[in-house]
């Protein structure tokens, strides 16, 4: 085992992309994450207001729209054509139109509406308009309400006091860099198990352990910086264990091993087993859940989701990384994680 | 020349016909990837999300308001513990992914006139599971109000009115699909091909054939997942077909280019899949698709558009999802077609590196006559 391992590192050194996918390649990776949800706070997004009353109380109104965190009142239009095709070239994310005799309307204490067209083409941005436009108005309604001796419980009858469980500010980062970084693990994984192990002389379950070792101790390596770089430079919150997630992810390299293995030695071809390693590797965020809800698909792909080890992982890293959930919650999740390590017996004869 | 070119196109469909490494990853991964994704975002809309609810008030206005929120299409009412630390352990066990707590003076404070009050646990780990209890919540109570309001926000949805998450993410995804699979399977034949080139060629016959011969293989790809898989999942389709078609041929053509240049580094088959495989999310989340490009570094998302993707994505929703003319999307174009430009310049100028042998890696790869598994 020693002497493969020592062979394997001989190997490794002849081949540059080998050696490139087990060093520079996850750090390269890790730095991109890093820059990338450095500060993702979704601020100031374009919008354009067309003001067809041009009042006082208008202007008062778009400048509290200004003010909020995430709009900013980038353009102004004449007219619903020249907003729209502000919307479809790209540059504003949504068009906010005040009525004319707006001023009039709220000096009378008459009922009047403000009207929001929205792009629905990137949710996070709709969520992100929708939900501070609807405070600014609401909160622009109210005083005027209030001014007209209406009372607060007839205008907002029933307050949400909202507590934002887990991850209180909305963070980006701290929901997707937990996610994406340990797919880089799971992906250099595989790439390095597969160039170990397929279309390669001498077979045996010990020449087969030496080989993936380098992979296994340059993820591990990795493992460490990435953590490093998760909850420390980047804040994302670490409520729970941090040791329950360390063996969660290497629980993950040994899974992906495994896999890669089975893989390489199923098909003897270099890259149509990266080809489907690295698919499978993609697909698992998909199924993980994380975005969109599992319980939301259908059947026949909730139990495809069962079939990746990452979607155990990615509960385990939500559940110690935000949740903070007890210890023993995570254990059953570990247990399914082992498991896949048993891959390879479907093709013991190949060993 | 034409007979060269038509040489050229021949031996390359043999090349790529005849290497089933090369047929999974440009042809058959595209069709498995958007089949799959597609149908995981098939339900668009995550609806009935499992809430638990704690009703301290057990009174007639508590039951008034529960009835509201049971109507509401997102959210589910799964569970009625007596206690936090009971639904606490719910949402821990993933069973419930809210809690709505009503407190014991609900109806004293309406019997007062007085504001009520409700409180709300999201489930913000899970942030579509928040978005969607948070309307839920938020629409039941609105049907509660009793005086109409001074100043209403009449708010319209454009271009995807339920919010659909395949709508939503799907068109990016499929465009860096069919980028990803072109860079490494353009990648894997053009190593394969140097081994059996023998006939000297100019460098613009040769790339002009292979432009069409990927153009043929493309037209056919796009062709489908952009009317029938289109079709099939529902996704919208607002642009006129011609601006479609060259936004998607502009698209293709500076992918196959790239894929053509970037070859050139490569000095065996797995280098394309080794370099290209991980940098998918990067380059999906470089595109601002997912998050918006105000989230993320300036810098970040200039050089991201060196890249097809970067400029096609944005473009393909506009036209297709959003139904802006060709002009609308004119700087995005020029942007693609400058890129053509260079990636072609470079692949021409760029010679072929030479064929290296290394110990312990045979230079006839006997995958070349392999059949799939």
């Amino acid at each position: 085992m020693f002497r493969a391992f020592r062979d394997e590192l001989q190997y490794i050194r002849r081949h540059r992309e080998y050696l490139l996918l087990l060093t520079l390649l996850p750090m390269l990776s890790l730095l991109f994450f890093y820059l990338f949800f450095r500060n993702t706070a979704i601020e100031k997004l374009p919008i354009v207001v067309v003001d067809y009353d041009h009042s006082n109380t208008s202007i008062q109104l778009v400048e509290m729209i200004d003010a909020t965190a995430s709009v900013s009142v980038a353009y102004s239009a004449l007219d619903t054509t020249e907003a729209e095709q502000l919307i479809r070239s790209g540059r504003a994310y949504a068009a906010l139109i005040i009525p004319h005799d707006f001023e009039r309307y709220v000096l009378r204490r008459e009922p009047c509406q403000v009207v929001l067209y929205n792009n629905g083409t990137n949710i996070s941005t709709n969520g992100f308009i929708e939900k501070d436009l609807q405070t600014v108005i609401t909160t622009f309604g109210a005083a005027i309400s209030l001014k007209t001796g209406q009372s607060l419980a007839q205008i907002i009858p029933v307050r949400i006091e909202q507590q934002i469980l887990f991850n209180p500010t909305l963070d980006y980062a701290a929901y997707l860099a937990p996610c994406f970084m340990p797919m880089m693990v799971m992906i250099f994984t595989i790439l390095g198990s597969v160039m170990a192990t397929a279309e390669r002389k001498r077979r045996g379950v010990k020449t087969l352990i030496g080989r993936v070792l380098p992979t296994t101790i340059s993820m591990t390596l990795f493992t460490l910086m990435m953590v490093v770089v998760l909850f420390t430079l980047l804040d994302v919150p670490l409520n729970g264990s941090i040791w329950i997630i360390l063996a969660a992810t290497a629980l993950l390299i040994i899974d992906y091993q495994a896999i890669a293995i089975f893989l390489s030695l199923l098909t003897n071809n270099r890259h149509i087993a990266i080809s489907l390693g690295g698919g499978y590797a993609v697909l698992a965020f998909t199924f993980s859940g994380l975005t969109f809800p599992t319980m939301a698909m259908a059947p026949i792909l909730q139990f495809l989701s069962h079939l990746f080890p990452f979607t155990y992982y990615m509960q385990i890293m939500v559940e110690q990384a935000l949740r903070g959930v007890p210890v023993a919650i995570s254990i059953p999740n570990l247990g399914y994680m082992a498991l896949f390590t048993l891959v390879p017996i479907f093709i013991y004869k190949r060993l | 020349m034409i007979q060269q070119l038509i040489s050229t196109i021949h031996a390359e469909y043999r090349l790529i016909s005849r290497n089933s490494g090369v047929v999974l990853v440009l042809i058959f991964a595209p069709l498995i990837y958007s089949l799959l994704y597609s149908s995981a975002y098939a339900e668009q809309v995550a609806t009935e999300i499992p809430v638990a609810l704690i009703d301290h008030s057990h009174s007639h206005s508590s039951r008034e308001l529960i009835a509201e929120l049971s109507a509401s299409p997102y959210i589910d009412i799964r569970y009625r513990p007596t206690d936090m630390q009971a639904a606490k352990s719910l949402l821990f066990d993933y069973r419930i992914h809210g809690i709505i707590y009503i407190p014991d003076d609900y109806e004293k404070l309406a019997l007062q006139g007085n504001q009520r009050w409700i409180s709300l646990y999201l489930d913000a780990s899970y942030f579509l599971m928040y978005r969607q209890t948070l309307l839920g919540v938020s629409g039941a109570l609105s049907s509660l109000k009793s005086a109409t309001p001074s100043v209403a926000l009449q708010s319209h949805t454009l271009f995807n009115p339920s919010l659909g998450y395949g709508t939503f993410i799907m068109p990016a995804v499929l465009l860096v699909i069919l980028q990803q699979t072109a860079l490494m399977g353009i990648g894997m034949a053009e190593v394969i091909g140097r081994r059996r080139q023998r006939i000297a060629r100019s460098p613009i016959i040769t790339l002009l054939g292979k432009l069409l011969t990927y153009s043929t293989i493309y037209a056919l790809l796009c062709g489908y997942i952009f009317t029938i898989h289109y079709h099939i999942f529902g996704y919208p389709q607002s642009g006129e077909l011609w601006s479609v078609v060259v936004v998607v041929a502009s698209y293709m053509l500076c992918t196959i280019t790239l894929a053509i240049a970037l070859s050139r580094l490569y000095r065996r088959v797995e280098t394309p899949l080794i370099a290209i495989i991980w940098s998918s999310i990067p380059i999906l989340l470089l595109s601002g698709a997912s998050l918006p490009t105000e989230a993320f570094p300036r810098w970040m998302h200039t050089i991201g558009l060196l890249l097809p993707s970067s400029s096609a994505v944005t473009a393909f929703i506009r036209v297709q999802s959003m139904g802006a003319t060709l002009a609308g999307v004119m700087p995005e174009l020029c942007r693609l077609w400058a890129l053509t430009a260079i990636y072609a310049a470079i692949s021409i100028k760029n010679k072929v590196p030479e064929q290296q042998s290394l110990p312990g890696y045979p230079l006839s790869h006997k995958s070349d006559n392999h059949t799939l598994l």
